[in-house]
């Protein structure tokens, strides 16, 4: 129901209904900046990734094939575009380490005792993330918080539906490895 | 989903994601508002229609060409004489190199279908330009798997042939 609503929408973009773009931007720009923000784990440049994403989308609006879903065209421009965009930072010799040391706006702007009086979970899963590719974390992102099935992962990313399964699982193995190094860590600090 | 994959959906959706910018829809539109109106395209880009034209005809064209090559014959026999002439023009024209090519345009086709060469990779915006991709028959991929793999082999059996006459 939601589809045909927003392929209803798109119509009437195509038929020159300006103000129907910001239904559109309304209903998924939150969903956007969480993925792209996921990818390059950076506010500022998530929000420019999304600019981009929506002017590319208006731009190329009359190549959208209705038959498929526009969420997941979305989403595949909103993917494709964050990890060209790590790729340029990589590329400009921009070093990963620096660029990472800019995320987390969350941490940076809670002071400890709040980041202390949050679930320790949460707080150790954010750290892990730091450490997976930015494509790992975007597939988990996918999978975990936007409830999206494999199927669509593979039309989002690209990959077929076997090649997600396993990149999941080796994920996920990579994710409990790093929280179980994180969590023996704080424990060797806490207790000498 | 096991209970250790539930915590994990359970963590991602508790953390605490950033908020937009309050002011990121007005400069979107600010932005927008400059650029052309999107319009619905009413005719397929005319790229698209070429492929799809070579897609089906060429297939076709080659295997009547071979059929008549391969049961001359016959056709004299029957006095099919236009036909042959029509056989042995195309017969001369399409070379065995051309086959050869073509088989393997036919696999690459294939092989970007099934997702073996990742096309998607290398393009910038998703945005279906690649008019194969884009061609589906009753929004499945299948037939034109099924039509990619028929001509596949049956170029590459036919062109074994020609070489081991040869």
């Amino acid at each position: 129901m939601a589809e045909q609503d927003d392929k209803v929408t798109i119509k009437k973009l195509l038929a020159g209904e300006v103000n129907a773009l910001q239904v559109i931007v309304g209903k998924y720009k939150r969903q956007g900046f969480n993925l792209a923000y996921r990818i390059c784990r950076n506010r500022e440049n998530a929000e420019e990734i999304l600019q981009n994403v929506f002017i590319s989308i208006y731009q190329n609006l009359a190549q959208f094939n209705f038959k498929g879903e526009f969420s997941t065209w979305f989403y595949r421009i909103v993917y494709n575009q964050s990890i060209s965009y790590l790729r340029k930072i990589k590329n400009s010799g921009t070093s990963l380490n620096e660029f990472e040391g800019m995320n987390n706006v969350i941490d940076e702007e809670k002071t400890i005792e709040e980041i202390m009086s949050r679930s320790e979970a949460v707080h150790y899963l954010e750290q892990a993330l730091i450490e997976l590719e930015p494509d790992e974390t975007a597939l988990l992102h996918l999978y975990y918080y936007d409830d999206k099935r494999i199927s669509e992962i593979s039309e989002i990313t690209g990959l077929n539906d076997s090649a997600i399964k396993t990149r999941l699982f080796r994920t996920r193995k990579k994710l409990y490895s790093i929280l179980e190094r994180l969590l023996k860590k704080e424990f060797v600090d806490f207790y000498g | 989903m096991d209970n250790s994959e539930k915590i994990l959906q359970q963590l991602f959706k508790s953390a605490p994601l950033p908020e937009l910018s309050a002011d990121f829809t007005s400069k979107l539109l600010e932005k927008t508002s400059l650029l052309p109106k999107p319009k619905a395209v009413s005719a397929k880009p005319l790229i698209h229609s070429l492929i799809l034209g070579l897609g089906f005809l060429l297939p076709v064209v080659i295997a009547v060409a071979f059929y008549f090559e391969g049961n001359t014959s016959n056709i004299q026999m029957l006095d099919f004489h236009t036909h042959f002439r029509l056989a042995e023009y195309l017969k001369q024209f399409l070379s065995n190199y051309l086959i050869i090519s073509f088989a393997t345009l036919v696999l690459i086709w294939f092989l970007i279908d099934f997702k073996f060469i990742n096309f998607r990779r290398v393009r910038k915006y998703e945005i279906n330009v690649f008019p194969l991709w884009a061609w589906e028959l009753e929004n499945t991929t299948t037939p034109r798997r099924n039509v990619g793999l028929f001509i596949f082999i049956f170029l590459l059996l036919r062109g074994k042939q020609v070489l081991q006459v040869q």
